[in-house]
């Protein structure tokens, strides 16, 4: 009996098919998420979502340099790091017009630097009833400003062959409204905006630009919040993450992936990760 | 800062007159009163006097008075 079509195909297609063992060992190398050799500056790495992030990001091979505003709290982050390229280099974030020459420096001391992650910032729950321009400005400077100010020094003398990436910290505070939140949301609402303009703008210096937007994540920020607050209140927010709420290692899992190639193609987003916050 | 001057800042964050505050006040009989006074109180001890609140005080407040107690050993 003549051999059919379907039969044909299927005998080509399984001599075009190759060695599974070729297979299964170029898949043990396979690692989308590599960051191997490249260099990336984390603000914020005294703690919290920085300091996992810099703990992903080592185990992923890369070089870290940390920033943040406690030397001692900085060595502790140190110390939990894979590998042993790292650079502690504390400046402090409220030099707003300084920022772009330290970062300038950076790379000129220790290379060009592929990835910046911006976790720096401060949230004080503070009712509109005590606003104030103090407030107002320490949140924007530490929470937008400092990122700005990095960004271009980021983008100074890049070689613009090799993609950088920027990764902003914002939060779920800049997409819904809080009561007794409302400059924090600001800042962190202006972020996206800002990721949006920066990515634009940085297209021609072959830099991509994202933000993730935390819900509530298990941090030293998150016990004052609890702190700030009857343990009912407290209760309340955390009923409202579907999956409870988060560990900074989720959200520096989130921060790696568009740190690496592998989001070489996605550009001026903001990835909520909440567990489903947003959709309760 | 003293107790008149703390009795005074909470009277601003209520709306309420300079000297109007006495301290035997029940916190829920006044009108302004709500939540996000009760942060504006401990985000103004935090500032003034870098007293952390622990949640679990929170709940036993009920007059001015117990709130001046939280600040208490902090004023002059």
């Amino acid at each position: 009996m003549p051999e059919n079509k379907l039969d044909t195909m299927l005998k080509e297609t399984l001599k075009e098919t190759p060695d599974k063992n070729a297979l299964m060992s170029s898949s043990h190398s396979f690692n989308p998420l590599s960051m191997s050799n490249q260099t990336v500056l984390v603000t914020g790495a005294s703690a919290g979502i920085g300091r996992a992030t810099c703990i992903v990001l080592s185990k992923l091979g890369a070089k870290l340099i940390l920033n943040g505003r406690s030397e001692e709290s900085l060595a502790q982050t140190l110390a939990l790091l894979d590998g042993n390229e790292h650079i502690v280099a504390t400046f402090d974030m409220q030099k707003t017009d300084e920022l772009s020459a330290w970062v300038a420096q950076l790379a000129k001391s220790h290379g060009p630097i592929k990835g910046f992650v911006h976790c720096a910032g401060i949230q004080v729950t503070k009712s509109v009833r005590a606003f104030d321009q103090a407030f107002f400005d320490q949140t924007m400077q530490t929470n937008l400003a400092s990122a700005l100010a990095i960004a271009k020094g980021f983008r100074i003398k890049r070689d613009k062959s090799v993609q950088g990436s920027i990764v902003l910290v914002s939060s779920i505070a800049g997409l819904i409204g809080q009561p007794g939140n409302v400059v924090y949301g600001a800042s962190k609402a202006a972020m996206i905006g800002a990721t949006r303009g920066l990515a634009m703008e940085l297209l021609r210096d072959n830099v991509r630009v994202n933000c993730v937007a935390p819900a509530l994540v298990e941090t030293q920020m998150a016990e004052k919040t609890r702190n700030s607050m009857t343990p009912a209140q407290f209760q309340h927010i955390i009923d409202q993450h579907p999956m409870g709420i988060g560990e900074p290692e989720d959200v520096a899992n989130a921060i790696a992936f568009l740190l690496s190639d592998s989001a070489r193609w996605i550009n001026a987003v903001c990835l909520p990760v909440e567990g489903g916050y947003l959709a309760n | 800062m003293n107790r008149q001057e703390f009795l005074d800042a909470i009277a601003e964050i209520l709306e309420l007159e300079e000297g109007e505050l006495k301290g035997d006040e029940k916190l829920a009989d006044l009108e302004e009163w709500d939540s996000l006074a009760f942060l504006s109180v401990i985000a103004m001890a935090d500032e003034e006097f870098d007293v952390v609140i622990q949640g679990e005080q929170l709940e036993k407040i009920t007059t001015v008075n117990d709130l001046v107690a939280l600040v208490q050993e902090h004023l002059s």
